[in-house]
Parts: C-alpha cells; sequence; structure tokens
C-alpha cells in the first residue's frame, strides 16, 4: 500500500478510536438536572435528628443534614465539615478544625456556634430526644474560635468517631436550633447538597438542589421521596416509568427484577443482623445447653438460598461484617445431631414446646424466616407456635420487665447505628440495659462480658481494643442469647438512567452522590 | 316529614355518643403503647415516659374523655400522636379522596350493574342470563387487592396506557374504581335482577302489557319503579362497604384516602386519628341510610314519614 494510504487508514483509525472512547467515557461523566423519584415503603414521620422513624429516612438526611466526619465506601473516617481533628492526651477533648466557607439552607455561614448549637440540643434534658443516648457520652461543649470547636468528654471514648458519623449527629442550624428546639421536625437546616422543599404527610418529602453547596452544584434538581406501602406496586411503577429508585422488595421480587432487562439490581451488606432473641430468665431458655442446641438445630445456607433466595449472608457474630469490631466466631454450623444431644443433656431428650412471636412486613423475609425456623426446630424435637404480631404490640411485648414478660423467643433485626460495636454493646449486651431501663430484650447476663464492655468503652487505642472486643464476641456467642441467623442485605432497584448510588455503611442510600442519564 | 327528620338526626347524635365512648375505651384494652411505638426501637426509657406525659396519656380515664369531648365541641378536632398533625387536616382531604374513590366505583357500579341485572331479568335463563350471572360470581369472589394488581400489571406496565398510581385526573381514577366497583357491579346486579324478576312476575305488569304498554315503558316506568326499593336499599348499604373495603384498594393503588388512614392509625395506635374517623364513618354511615329511606317516598308514593 502506499504510504499516504497507510497514514491515512492509521489516523482514521485512532479517529473512530478516540471516537469510540469519547463515547464510552462520555456514559460515566456524570449530567446535571432532573427529578430523582426515589419510591419507599415507609411513611417519614420526622425529619428531627434524635428522634426515631423509617431507617430510610437516614437517607433523605443525608441529602440534607451533614456530619462533622463520614465514612468512605472502605469505612475509613474521611472529613467533612471537620477538616482534622486531636484528642488530647487523656482522651477527654476532642478538637475540630471546621471546613470554612460552608453554608446553610438559611444563608449563614458554619461556625463553631452552629456545632455547639447542635449538640446542646441533643443533649438537652428538657427535650428527651429519644434517640439521644448515643451522644451523651459527650458531656459538654466548647467554643475556642470562630472555627475550632471542641467535645468534651467524661471518660474516654474510644468510638467517639463512630458516633459523630451517626446519622442522627448531623449539625444543624444555630437558628433553626434556637426557633425549633426538639420540635424540629420539619425544619432540617443543615449544610447538605439539598434542601428540604416541603411534604405532604405520610405521602411524600421534597428536596430541591441547593446551589450554595460547599461542595459544588449538585447533580439533581429535585430528589422526591414517595411512600407507597405496597410493596407489588412499587415494583410496578418501577417497571412502568413512574419510580427510578425503589427499595426494600421482597425476596422473589429482587430475582424477578434481576432478569429484567433495563432494570438495575443492587445487593449491599447492610449492619442488620437477623436473629431469634430468647428470653434467657424463662426455662428452658434459661439453660445455654439449650440455647446452643438450638442454634445447632438451624441451616443457615439454607435459609439464605431457600427463603431468602440468596439476599443475604450467614450470620456469626451479633453485629456484621462491616461494622468496626466484627470477629465472626466460627461455632454454630449445622449439626442436628449435636443439637439432639445437647437437649437430653439438658433434660430435654423429647424436645419441648415454645412460642415463636415475629413480626410481618416489618423486616425483609420475617415471617417467612420465623416459620423456616419453626420447621428446623421441630426436627430436633422443639415444637414451636409461631405468633404473628402487629408491630405497636410487638414492641411492648419485648420490653415489658421481667417479672410480666411473656415473650420466650422472637425474631428481630438490630442495626449498629454507628457501624461500630460500641453501639450495641451499650444499647443490647450490657446487662444494665434490661427493660424497662433499655433493650437487652434477651435478659442476658455475663458479669465478665459486662466488665469488658466497660473497658472498651475508654480504649482510644485501636488494637487494643479491638482484641477486648473479639473476645466479648467469642463469650456472647457462646452464651448464645440470639439464634443468630443471617446479615441482611438491602436491595435497592433503579432504571438504567440512574448512576452513582450507593448504600453506605451507614445506613443510608447516597442521594448525594446520584445523577440521572438523559 | 319534618319530625321523622329531627328524630333521625336526635339518634345520630346518641350513636355518635355510643361509637365515640367505645372507641375511646378502647385504649384501654388494646395492647401496645403509642409512646413506644412513636419513640422507637433503641430509645430510652425516660424519653418514652416524656412522651406518655406529653400525651397526658397517665390521666384517668374519665378526665381524658371529657378533655376530647370538650374540645370536639369547641372545634378541635385535635392532634395526631404520632405526626402532631392537625386531625381536621389529615383527614380532611383525605375524606374527599376517598369519597371521589368510592363515589366513581358506585357510579360505575350502577351504571354497569343495574343494566346487566334489568337484562338478565328480560332475558330469563338466555346465554345472556346465565353469562351475567357467571360475571357476577366472579365480582364477587375475587379478590380486591388480586383485582388491583392485576389491572396494574396489565394496563399500567405491560400496555403502558394508564397510569400506576397518582390522583387528579380521569386518567388516574379509572383502575382503583373499577378495583372497587366490581365487587359492587355484581351485588347490584344480582340484587337488581332478583328484584326486577319478583316484578316482573306481578298482576299490574300483566295488565300494563293488556293495556297496550311499549316493551319499553313496561320495563322502565313499571316494572323498574317498583323494583327500585330493594335495589337501592343495597346500593346504601354497599356505600358504607365501599368506604370500609377502600383501605384495600387505597393501599394498592397509594390512593390517599381514609380507609389507609385509618389502618395506619390502628397499626401505630394514633387514637385521636381513629377517634375522629369512627365518627365521620359513622356519620356517613348514618346519613346514607338516611338518605336511602328518604328516597323510598321517591319510588313508592304510598310510603309515608309520620
Amino acid at each position: 500500500m502506499k504510504v499516504e494510504k497507510k497514514i491515512g487508514l492509521l489516523v482514521a483509525a485512532f479517529s473512530v478510536v478516540v471516537l469510540l472512547g469519547t463515547m464510552c467515557c462520555a456514559e460515566e461523566t456524570p449530567q446535571y438536572g432532573g427529578t430523582l423519584r426515589f419510591v419507599i415503603g415507609s411513611p417519614i414521620t420526622t425529619l428531627a435528628p434524635g428522634k426515631s422513624t423509617a431507617s430510610i429516612a437516614d437517607t433523605i438526611n443525608k441529602g440534607l443534614i451533614e456530619q462533622l466526619v463520614t465514612r468512605d465506601m472502605q469505612g475509613t473516617f474521611v472529613p467533612l465539615l471537620a477538616t482534622s481533628w486531636s484528642i488530647s492526651d487523656d482522651g477527654l477533648v476532642w478538637t475540630f478544625q471546621l471546613r470554612k466557607g460552608v453554608k446553610f439552607h438559611d444563608g449563614h455561614e458554619l461556625t463553631a456556634e452552629d456545632v455547639k448549637a447542635t449538640f446542646d440540643r441533643m443533649l438537652n434534658p428538657d427535650f428527651q430526644l429519644p434517640l439521644a443516648s448515643v451522644l451523651q457520652v459527650i458531656s459538654s461543649v466548647k467554643i475556642v474560635d470562630v472555627y475550632t470547636v471542641q467535645l468534651l468528654t467524661a471518660a474516654p471514648v474510644a468510638d467517639m468517631l463512630p458516633r459523630l458519623c451517626w446519622c442522627h449527629a448531623g449539625i444543624l442550624s444555630k437558628d433553626a436550633v434556637a426557633q425549633w428546639g426538639a420540635d424540629l421536625d420539619w425544619h432540617p437546616v443543615g449544610t447538605g447538597p439539598y434542601k428540604f422543599d416541603g411534604h405532604v404527610p405520610e405521602e411524600s418529602v421534597t428536596l430541591v438542589r441547593f446551589d450554595d453547596y460547599w461542595g459544588g452544584r449538585p447533580y439533581l434538581d429535585k430528589v422526591v421521596f414517595l411512600t407507597v406501602r405496597e410493596d407489588a406496586t412499587r415494583v410496578a411503577m418501577l417497571l412502568a416509568g413512574e419510580a427510578d429508585v425503589i427499595v426494600d422488595m421482597p425476596a422473589a421480587d429482587v430475582q424477578r427484577l434481576q432478569a429484567t432487562s433495563g432494570i438495575h439490581v443492587a445487593l449491599a451488606p447492610s449492619t442488620r443482623v437477623a436473629h431469634i432473641g430468647f428470653n434467657c430468665l424463662k426455662p428452658p431458655f434459661d439453660n445455654v445447653l439449650v440455647r446452643e442446641a438450638c442454634n445447632y438445630a438451624i441451616d443457615r445456607d439454607a435459609l439464605v438460598a431457600g427463603v431468602l433466595k440468596g439476599v443475604g449472608a450467614v450470620s456469626d457474630s451479633f453485629v456484621s461484617p462491616i461494622v468496626w469490631g466484627y470477629y465472626g466466631v466460627d461455632e454454630y454450623s449445622y449439626q442436628p445431631d449435636k443439637a439432639r444431644q445437647l437437649l437430653a443433656a439438658a433434660g430435654y431428650p423429647n424436645g419441648f414446646h415454645a412460642t415463636l412471636a415475629t413480626p410481618q412486613g416489618r423486616y425483609f423475609m420475617d415471617k417467612e424466616t420465623a416459620v423456616a425456623v419453626q420447621d428446623m426446630l421441630g426436627a430436633v424435637g422443639i415444637q414451636l407456635d409461631v405468633k404473628v404480631v402487629d408491630w405497636a404490640t410487638y414492641l411492648s411485648m419485648l420490653t415489658t420487665p421481667r417479672d410480666k414478660n411473656e415473650i420466650e423467643l422472637y425474631l428481630l433485626g438490630w442495626e449498629s447505628g454507628t457501624g461500630d460495636i460500641g453501639y450495641l454493646l451499650d444499647l443490647l449486651i450490657d446487662s444494665a440495659v434490661w427493660p424497662p431501663s433499655g433493650w437487652n430484650t434477651m435478659f442476658y447476663k455475663n458479669a465478665t462480658v459486662d466488665a469488658l464492655i466497660a473497658a472498651s468503652r475508654r480504649l482510644l487505642n485501636p488494637v487494643e481494643r479491638y482484641a477486648v472486643v473479639s473476645q466479648i464476641q467469642e463469650l456472647v456467642v457462646h452464651d448464645a442469647p440470639w439464634i443468630f441467623l443471617f446479615v441482611f442485605q438491602s436491595p435497592s432497584a433503579s432504571t438504567t438512567k440512574v448512576h452513582g448510588l450507593q448504600f453506605l455503611p451507614t445506613e443510608a442510600y447516597s442521594i448525594d452522590t446520584v445523577w440521572l442519564a438523559k | 316529614m319534618l319530625s321523622f327528620a329531627v328524630g333521625r338526626g336526635l339518634g345520630l347524635l346518641v350513636v355518635l355518643f355510643v361509637v365515640s365512648l367505645v372507641t375511646f375505651s378502647l385504649t384501654y384494652f388494646v395492647p401496645g403503647d403509642v409512646a413506644l411505638v412513636i419513640a422507637g426501637p433503641g430509645s430510652s426509657a425516660k424519653s418514652i415516659s416524656a412522651i406518655r406525659a406529653k400525651l397526658h396519656l397517665d390521666r384517668p380515664f374519665h378526665v381524658r374523655y371529657a378533655q376530647w369531648l370538650g374540645s370536639l365541641f369547641s372545634g378541635d378536632l385535635g392532634e395526631s400522636a404520632i405526626t402532631k398533625e392537625p386531625v381536621g387536616q389529615m383527614v380532611g382531604f383525605r375524606f374527599l379522596n376517598t369519597l371521589e374513590l368510592t363515589g366513581a366505583g358506585l357510579g360505575l357500579a350502577v351504571i354497569l350493574g343495574m343494566p346487566m341485572g334489568v337484562l338478565a331479568a328480560i332475558k330469563r335463563n338466555s346465554l345472556l342470563d346465565y353469562g351475567t350471572m357467571v360475571l357476577s360470581v366472579f365480582g364477587i369472589s375475587m379478590p380486591i387487592f388480586w383485582i388491583g394488581l392485576m389491572l396494574i400489571y396489565f394496563f399500567a406496565v405491560r400496555l403502558r396506557v394508564l397510569p400506576v398510581t397518582g390522583q387528579g385526573g380521569l386518567r388516574h381514577l379509572v383502575l382503583p374504581a373499577v378495583t372497587i366497583g366490581v365487587n359492587s357491579v355484581a351485588i347490584i346486579a344480582r340484587m337488581t335482577r332478583s328484584s326486577m324478576l319478583e316484578v316482573l312476575g306481578s298482576d299490574y305488569i300483566r295488565t300494563a302489557k293488556a293495556k297496550g304498554c311499549s316493551e319499553r315503558q313496561v320495563i322502565w316506568l313499571h316494572a323498574l319503579r317498583n323494583a327500585m326499593i330493594p335495589i337501592i336499599t343495597t346500593i346504601g348499604m354497599q356505600l358504607g362497604y365501599l368506604m370500609g373495603g377502600a383501605v384495600l384498594t387505597e393501599t394498592v393503588f397509594a390512593w390517599s384516602g381514609i380507609g389507609r388512614l385509618f389502618a395506619d392509625s390502628v397499626f401505630r395506635r394514633d387514637f385521636p386519628v381513629l377517634q375522629i374517623l369512627v365518627l365521620l364513618l359513622a356519620a356517613v354511615f348514618a346519613l346514607a341510610n338516611f338518605l336511602v329511606d328518604l328516597s323510598y317516598s321517591l319510588f313508592d308514593p304510598r310510603v309515608r314519614y309520620d
């Protein structure tokens, strides 16, 4: 071939490659604009930090309010509203340098006063915010200068940063706090990329783009969270193009959507662990051999494959693998013969009768899981009645104090809101939090574990702390106050137009990174 | 006539009072603590007591009931225990939405059901008759839930001619109205058919035919008018049934109406809202019955009210 022709061909080939390259890469360049329709299954009753509502509200708050610190997808702490931080030598003073030039939705700039107002609100005894205990490790907040703030603690707090990453620890505008106090329900004035634009009670919440966001122009113009309670209707909306993202589908729908073209399904590990809790004060569950027997009687792999259709992972601790401090205890493989032996050793060679209470529709495949457990325990001689209870009654039953508590077995799923094992140690495992003081609804008590928990709270050195919490998990798994079942995975389905949606280790979807392709 | 109306009015007030008292007492017998539901899992014991105190749940029954009655008479319908919204606001637009839905459903049911029933009665034992009756069995037996989801699947997902959810406009009303109306079509058709058959066998119909009245006059002027009383009673009862059954249709189509609000309030133990809803529904039932009774005089001039 002539030289000119060769060169010509090369140039042409090169152009084609470059063109193809830009076309492919153009897919990945975020586009601006559009309205995201995020359809959820529960109504949002409040957006006020410290108050309880459907866990999907964390996703909404993620767009509105920002914390001092946050975690990236690998779980590492990264600066958000604080650019740097340090701990004093005695471990009692945490100093944070605030980012400059951050604007609130109401226009004023972020200063240490806003941080102080936020935490003072959370700790205010007059407000009695239901979830405030997580931040009550902070004894006071001190303003050093405009952009420097200190959090003082009475004792060293090992998991301070995880607590500050918690979805309810976002920094609010001091003016909003002054005006609304505890009842900030529909005035979540923060520094996030989206600002609150109104709601129809129980039906929808609307967010709009905040043009003065310090992190640059947000991708979307508007985000609408619609509440549609019926699972099948949400799926239909996605398929008919009325929804861009849906969450919390039943297992069968997950499979169906995975097989549908034009729909992208994502399964992300969550911090929530499904379990059957024992009332450790009620015979025969006061006998550890019986509790261990129940654990050996469960075929967890079959449960995940059969009931959850693969949407979940086997659990080997009371926290999920994505939680800091997780230590898997390889103990309870499926051994029904050993289960029977243990029951016989405990004095129940012919098994016994008990009741398993469960909610329905509260957790992914909750009732189906209970029925499967009933079946598996039945195979080793334990006859269970499955009792479906509505949520309000269920909560009351679980938190009834010991002398009137009638629960024997119950199904539940606890998440670690801060992404750190300390959250559940304080909330659930410590014997100081038996009902009615707290949520140790297993009435579990192990003095060694209590001592280890107390020690772990103060260990600022992560290596030392991990050694202690690993020991705690060994002990707790062997004490078996739960039948450890599985770790939930959060299913979400979206159209292929939606990009950048991630489920974060803080149990929220990252609507701040979502963009819509045209 | 006036004394009839006044008597019924007083009766309604008594009914409402008793209903409100019974509903209020339920707060004592139903398990489940609204303060716990509001505070949520993971909440501190102190915060739960604080919520209980704020909602006055620690006060004795008669004090709370008297307080509630008092505020009701001064026009204050109370606040939702869960969302803190005024109950009037929560219920107001939802009631209108449900009325729109049940009105459309019932209207559809009457427009389709009555002619079906009349035709079935006229052409008795024909293919049309049997076909209508089979269809009506289908309509009575199929669960509302299933009908709704099937309609969504075919018309909204597959064919994309109608929307799945949403309100405001005829397009959004079609599927929900058909879903809620199917059951009533069947019942009204059957009642119309049996009532017509009874009337068609009467002497005066034979007389009318002998007189030389046209077929159309006989059916629509003479027979149907005489058959109307059981039919209108059924329609009136259907209104009550639809208001209650709206919760299923409203859940499937995400229609914000009082049916769903009712279900939610029960599950969340939101008693302030529940009280008002129960009163509202009792009043609607009573009013529907009253209007049905009044209408008798339209169809049968012999009926008097004294």
